[in-house]
C-alpha cells in the first residue's frame, strides 16, 4: 500500500487484514479482537513469515493493549470522525507514556490539515482516504515549519 | 507589550498561507461546507445571518496604537467601518466578505496580529484583568503568564479538536475583574503562607445553558508548574469530555460528572507524570516573558501638577466624567480611563474606525502607545498623566467617547443577538436602545449607582447574562421576542448566578421592567447600599410582587419615588 511516511510517500511492506482474510506471509496489522482470538498462533508464528500489528480506534484504552505493545510492531489508530480528537492525546501517550518505539500509523476519516499535528503528537505514517491523491496532501505537513511547542 | 520574535512572526505567516489555501480548496468544492466550517472557525471566521464575521483576537485584551490603527483600517477596507469589542476582550467584524478573509489576515499578521483559535472547539484567546500592571490591588502582573499560556495553547498539536471550546482566564488582583470563576480554567495568582506567589487553579466553570461556577482543583501552585498543571488538566478533557452530545461537551460537565476528587486525581496522575519535563518553566524563560511587561517609565513629577483640581472644580462636565470613567492608577499623578463605548445611541461595544484612530493617537499622545480591551465592551487608557486629563477628555467627547456610564446601568453587556446571530432568539441591540432611550437622565443613573445589566439573545449566554447583576435573556414564545430576567449575579470575587425572576417578559415591556425593578431597590435600600447587595439581602420575591403586579404589602416601605418616566409602554 502507498502511504505517507516520514513524510515521504512509499510502498509500505503491510496489509491490513479484514476480519475474515487469512493470515498469508508478510506484515500484516489485524483488529484487536481478531490479535487476540489469534494470538497463541501469532506468537509462535516463524518471525521471517512477517511481523504482526494491531488496529484500534479512539475508543480503545492505551491501558488495554499495553501488554500487548511489546510484541507488536505496528499500531494502526483507525479515525472514525475527524473531528474526534481524541486521537491526537493518545498518540502522544503512547508515545510519552507507554514508549512505544515503533511506526504508529493512522487511517480512516482525517482532514489533511490535522496531518502535521499528528506527525508532532508521535504519528509516523498516513494512510489518510482510500481515495485520496497523496501528491495533493503530502505539502499539508510543512504548510506550518515553526512551533512554540517542543514537540 | 509581548513583541514577535522571527518565529512568532513565521507561525502567522504560514497560518495565513496555510487559511489561504484552505479557502482556496473549498471554493474549488474539495473541502465540504462542514470541512471547511471546522477549518475556518478555527482562524475566526463564522458565517452569520447576513454575512460572515471574522473575530480577530486581542491576546488578554492589550493592542498598541499601531494595531488599533490597522483594526481601523480593516474596518475601512473590508467592512462597513466600524468593529464591535466582544465579552472576551477580542473584536469582531461584521461584514468581511469570505475571499477576502485570508487577505484580511495577511494585513493583520504584519502588525503581529491574527483570528488564530478565536472560535472552534479549541483553546481560545485568554483574558485578564484589564487593569493588569497598573491597578493598586495587585499581587503580580498577570499578562507575564498570559502570553506564556497564549504561546503554549497556540497550535498546541494536541488540544486543536477538543470535544467543545476551551477558556482560560487569569486575575492577579485581590478583586476580580476577569470573571475568573466562569471559565473553563480560572487561574488566580495568589501569595501561600511563605510568601511566595503562585496560581490558584479553578476549573470547571462556565456560562452558557448550564451555568456552572468552578471548583479549586489546586490551592497552591508553584509558577514553574503553571503550563504541566495545564497540559494535564486539558489531556484528561481532550480523552475523557463527552463528544456524544454537544450540549454536554464542556469540562464543566465532565468535572461534575467525575467529581473533583476523582477529576483531581486523574489530572494530578498524569501532571506528576510530565511536571518535570519539557514544559518546566525555567527562570530563564520566566524572565524573558516578563521582560515585555516590564512597567513603562512614569514621570515621577506628575504628581506635581495643580491643573487638575482646578478643572475639577471648574469644569462640572468634565468632573462628572472623571467620577465616572476615570480610576486610581497605582502611579500618584496617573489615572486610568475607561473610553465609555456605550453612547446611548450605538449598539454597545461597537466603536467606528474614525473612533479606532482617534483613541490610538489619544494612546500615543497620552498613554504610552498602549490600548486595553475590557470584557464589558469598552475600552482603557491606562496610563495617563492626571496633567493630561482634561484634553483628552475634550477629544473623547469630541468623538462620543466620553459618555460618562462607565459602570452605570447603560454601560451595557450585550451580544449582538438577532441583528446578527443566527443562533439568537430575540433582539438584544433593539433591547439596549430601548433601556438607554427610557433611562437618559444621568443624575438618575448615577444616583442608582453601580448596576451592571447583561443581555444576550440565547441560552448560549454570549452576553453572561447569568452573571449580570440583573441579566436579561432573549427567549422565543411562539415566534414572539421575549425576554428572562435574572436578578443578583456576580462575576466578581462574590461570584453568583442569577436568580429567575418569573415568566418571560414581552419585548415592549422591558424597560418598564427594569424600572420596576429599580423602584424596589430605591425604596428598599439602606444608604449606600449597592443594587447587588439590596438584592442579595431582601431577595427576589419583593422585586416579583412589583414586576409581576402582586400586591406588595410592606409595612414600613419608605414612599414610593417619582418615576423619571411616567409611562413608557408604547416602545
Ligand atoms: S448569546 Fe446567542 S444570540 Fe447572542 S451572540 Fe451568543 S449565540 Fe448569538
Amino acid at each position: 500500500m502507498q502511504v505517507i511516511k516520514d513524510s515521504c510517500i512509499v510502498e509500505y511492506p503491510w496489509s491490513l487484514l479484514g476480519e475474515e482474510t487469512p493470515l498469508g506471509k508478510g506484515n500484516a496489522a489485524l483488529s484487536l479482537a481478531r490479535y487476540r482470538a489469534e494470538k497463541a498462533t501469532l506468537l509462535v508464528r516463524d518471525s521471517a513469515a512477517g511481523r504482526i500489528g494491531i488496529v484500534i480506534n479512539c475508543d480503545t484504552s492505551l491501558a488495554e493493549i499495553a501488554d500487548e505493545l511489546e510484541a507488536i510492531s505496528l499500531v494502526v489508530f483507525d479515525c472514525q470522525l475527524y473531528t474526534d480528537g481524541r486521537v491526537f492525546s493518545q498518540v502522544r501517550l503512547l508515545r510519552q507514556q507507554y514508549g512505544y518505539p515503533e511506526d504508529i500509523m493512522v487511517i480512516g476519516d482525517l482532514l489533511q490539515d490535522q496531518l502535521r499535528s499528528l506527525e508532532r503528537c508521535g504519528v509516523n505514517v498516513f494512510w489518510p482516504r482510500d481515495s485520496i491523491d497523496l501528491t495533493r496532501v503530502l505539502p499539508a505537513l510543512s504548510e506550518i515549519t515553526v512551533r512554540y511547542q517542543s514537540s | 507589550m509581548y513583541l514577535y520574535n522571527e518565529q512568532d512572526q513565521k507561525i502567522v505567516d504560514q497560518r495565513v498561507e496555510q487559511f489561504r489555501g484552505q479557502t482556496r480548496r473549498f471554493l474549488a468544492g474539495e473541502l465540504d461546507e462542514e470541512e471547511f466550517k471546522q477549518l475556518r472557525l478555527r482562524n475566526g471566521l463564522y458565517v452569520q445571518l447576513h454575512a460572515p464575521m471574522l473575530r480577530v483576537a486581542i491576546p488578554y485584551g492589550l493592542l498598541s496604537s499601531e494595531q488599533l490603527r490597522m483594526l481601523a483600517h480593516i474596518g475601512r477596507k473590508y467592512d462597513k467601518d466600524y468593529g464591535h469589542i466582544s465579552t472576551r476582550q477580542n473584536i469582531q467584524f461584521n461584514w468581511p466578505a469570505l475571499e477576502r478573509v485570508p487577505d484580511i489576515l495577511a494585513e493583520l499578521a504584519t502588525v503581529q496580529m491574527h483570528a488564530i483559535q478565536t472560535s472552534g472547539n479549541c483553546i481560545r484567546n485568554v483574558t485578564t484583568d484589564h487593569l493588569a500592571g497598573v491597578a493598586d490591588d495587585e499581587i503580580e502582573d498577570p499578562r507575564q503568564y498570559c502570553e506564556m499560556v497564549r504561546q503554549w495553547s497556540t497550535l498546541h498539536p494536541e488540544f486543536d479538536w477538543l470535544p467543545r471550546k476551551f477558556k482560560i482566564a487569569f486575575s492577579g488582583a485581590t478583586y476580580d475583574r476577569a470573571a475568573v470563576q466562569v471559565h473553563d480554567i480560572g487561574i488566580y495568582i495568589v501569595k501561600n503562607e511563605q510568601g511566595e506567589t503562585g496560581f490558584k487553579i479553578i476549573v470547571g466553570g462556565g456560562l452558557g445553558r448550564t451555568p456552572i461556577i468552578g471548583v479549586t482543583i489546586r490551592e497552591f501552585l508553584e509558577k514553574k508548574y503553571l503550563l504541566s498543571y495545564l497540559e494535564a488538566i486539558l489531556r484528561i478533557y481532550n480523552l475523557e469530555g463527552r463528544r456524544d452530545n454537544i450540549y454536554k461537551a464542556r469540562i464543566k460537565i465532565l468535572v461534575r460528572a467525575l467529581g473533583i476528587d476523582v477529576f483531581k486525581q486523574k489530572v494530578e496522575a498524569e501532571w506528576a507524570r510530565i511536571k518535570d519535563a519539557a514544559l518546566l518553566l525555567d527562570g530563564e524563560t520566566l524572565t524573558r516573558i516578563q521582560q515585555h511587561f516590564a512597567p513603562p517609565v512614569y514621570d515621577k513629577n506628575a504628581a506635581a501638577d495643580v491643573s487638575f483640581t482646578r478643572w475639577l472644580s471648574n469644569d462640572k462636565a468634565f468632573s462628572t466624567w472623571v467620577t465616572r470613567n476615570v480610576v486610581k492608577h497605582k502611579v500618584d499623578g496617573y489615572r486610568i480611563v475607561y473610553v465609555s463605548l456605550k453612547a446611548p445611541n450605538a449598539p454597545p461595544g461597537d466603536i467606528s474606525s474614525e473612533q479606532m484612530d482617534t483613541v490610538a493617537a489619544l494612546a500615543d499622545q497620552y498613554s504610552m502607545g498602549m490600548i486595553r480591551t475590557t470584557h464589558d465592551q469598552n475600552l482603557v487608557l491606562a496610563d495617563v498623566k492626571q496633567h493630561d486629563l482634561y484634553e483628552l477628555w475634550h477629544v473623547l467627547d469630541k468623538h462620543q467617547l466620553a459618555t460618562p456610564n462607565i459602570g452605570t446601568l447603560n454601560d451595557m453587556i450585550c451580544c449582538p443577538g438577532m441583528d446578527f446571530c443566527s443562533l439568537a432568539n430575540a433582539g438584544s441591540l433593539s433591547i439596549a436602545r430601548q433601556i438607554n432611550q427610557c433611562f437618559d437622565d444621568l443624575d438618575y443613573l448615577y444616583d442608582l449607582g453601580d448596576i451592571k445589566i447583561k443581555m444576550s439573545g440565547c441560552v448560549n449566554a454570549c452576553g453572561h447574562h447569568h452573571v449580570g447583576h440583573i441579566g436579561i435573556l432573549g427567549v422565543d414564545k411562539n415566534g414572539a421576542e421575549f425576554y428572562q430576567f435574572t436578578l443578583g449575579g456576580s462575576a466578581d470575587n462574590r461570584i453568583s448566578l442569577g436568580k429567575r425572576l418569573g415568566p418571560a417578559i414581552a419585548h415592549a415591556k422591558v424597560a418598564q421592567t427594569i424600572e420596576d425593578i429599580l423602584l424596589v431597590y430605591k425604596n428598599e435600600r439602606f444608604e449606600g447600599e449597592v443594587f447587588l447587595d439590596t438584592v442579595q439581602r431582601i431577595g427576589i420575591a419583593p422585586f416579583k410582587a412589583r414586576v409581576y403586579g402582586q400586591p406588595e404589602v410592606k409595612p414600613g416601605s419608605k414612599s414610593e419615588t417619582k418615576r423619571k418616566v411616567e409611562s413608557n409602554a408604547s416602545y
